[in-house]
């Protein structure tokens, strides 16, 4: 049962997952993708895409 | 009958939260010449999501919008699943859940001083609401996951669905002060744009009437933090001194019942409820009870989804 559980565990594990997940992503390049799409104005965004 | 003193310190609460939330649409949208010169911000910056639903081509915006970028990495060829993107929305989440939404997000502001526009309010009926409610998550589902999957083309890339038909925060904060400012682009306007204005005018017009309409019924970002306010670091407790008189439901714009479940997936944490409540039964907290139990409502029988 969740409730017997011990939420602030789970929110370290969580955490840890996400830090890796952050981590995994940087590293493979998506933060490249993020930035291209973010500093050239996006069509779709003001609806003539 | 609610006391001077809390309404006092209702008022106290609602002004900070408006000052906050003011200096958060403008840090987020800080480089304030693109807003003359029709162009955006291009810096390093934009490596980085900010928290909030901010469209990363408003002419001032310093961050990129996390919805535009996870559709951005899942539709690009090199790449599915964005986890970076994921990460930084689940850090956010599991970190904060909805405060964001309450305190930093600007659109969510922009719904609220909407809202302060003097005309009659809509309470939606409790039964519709509840229903309601999930449609932010079908969007979520069929905008961001679904549709891209459907119309990749043939490099595996596809359109950020999201963006394209639905969202009125890129109108109101990227298409139109980019229109205004930007000739070139207002020669291309075309039939997705009319649409767009149309959400955007449906969006402004329920905005004056139910409070944070599109945060409440269509926000993804907002879907995705609500997930997280069940086990986010920060929550909110309701204790054994609650004596049930319902105020706090009554002073939610949200339509939550913090008594019942104080963290709710609607609770966008403004604190209200918190300055109402006769006998300072609620409160915030980071890391407090260590049971999922206890940080839920102390009568268990009451513990319906707000
Ligand atoms: S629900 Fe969406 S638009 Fe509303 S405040 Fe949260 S992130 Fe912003
Ligand atoms: S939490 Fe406070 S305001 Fe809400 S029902 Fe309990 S006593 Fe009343
Ligand atoms: S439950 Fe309380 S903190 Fe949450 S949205 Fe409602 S009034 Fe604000």
């Amino acid at each position: 049962m969740i409730d017997k559980l011990n939420i602030n565990l789970i929110r370290f594990i969580l955490l840890a997952l996400i830090v890796f997940s952050i981590i995994y992503g940087i590293l493979r390049g998506e933060v490249q993708i993020v930035l291209r799409n973010a500093t050239n104005i996006c069509l779709d965004c003001i609806g003539i895409g | 009958m609610k006391t001077n003193k809390q309404n006092t310190n209702l008022s106290k609460q609602r002004k900070k939260r408006m000052l906050i939330q003011a200096m958060g649409a403008l840090i987020f949208n800080g480089d304030w010449k693109n807003f003359i010169n029709g162009n955006i911000y291009k810096g390093n910056l934009k490596n980085i999501c900010v928290p909030v639903l901010n469209c990363y081509s408003c002419p001032g915006a310093l961050g990129a919008c996390p919805i535009g970028s996870l559709q951005a990495v899942n539709n690009s060829y090199q790449f599915n699943l964005a986890f970076y993107v994921v990460g930084l929305i689940a850090l956010f989440g599991i970190t904060m859940g909805r405060w964001f939404c309450g305190w930093l997000c600007p659109f969510g502001w922009i719904q609220e001083l909407l809202y302060k526009i003097p005309l009659k309010k809509f309470r939606t009926k409790q039964t519709i609401h509840k229903k309601a409610i999930w449609l932010k998550y079908i969007l979520l589902i069929v905008f961001i996951f679904v549709i891209p999957i459907f119309t990749q083309d043939s490099y595996g890339m596809s359109s950020p669905a999201f963006c394209k038909w639905i969202c009125p925060a890129g109108t109101l904060e990227a298409g139109y002060p980019l229109m205004l400012t930007n000739p070139a682009l207002r020669q291309a306007v075309g039939y997705i744009f009319g649409w767009k204005t149309i959400l955007l005018v449906i969006t402004i017009f329920f905005s004056i009437k139910i409070f944070r309409f599109f945060c409440k019924y269509a926000c993804p970002l907002g879907a995705i933090y609500g997930l997280f306010n069940k086990i986010s670091f920060y929550h909110m407790e309701c204790s054994s001194d609650c004596i049930k008189c319902g105020r706090c439901s009554e002073v939610c714009k949200m339509q939550v019942e913090p008594y019942k479940t104080p963290n709710s997936a609607e609770c966008i944490r403004c604190g209200e409820c918190i300055e109402v409540c006769p006998v300072k039964a609620l409160q915030f907290s980071f890391i407090h009870e260590n049971t999922l139990s206890k940080t839920e409502t102390p009568n268990r029988s009451n513990n319906k989804q707000g």
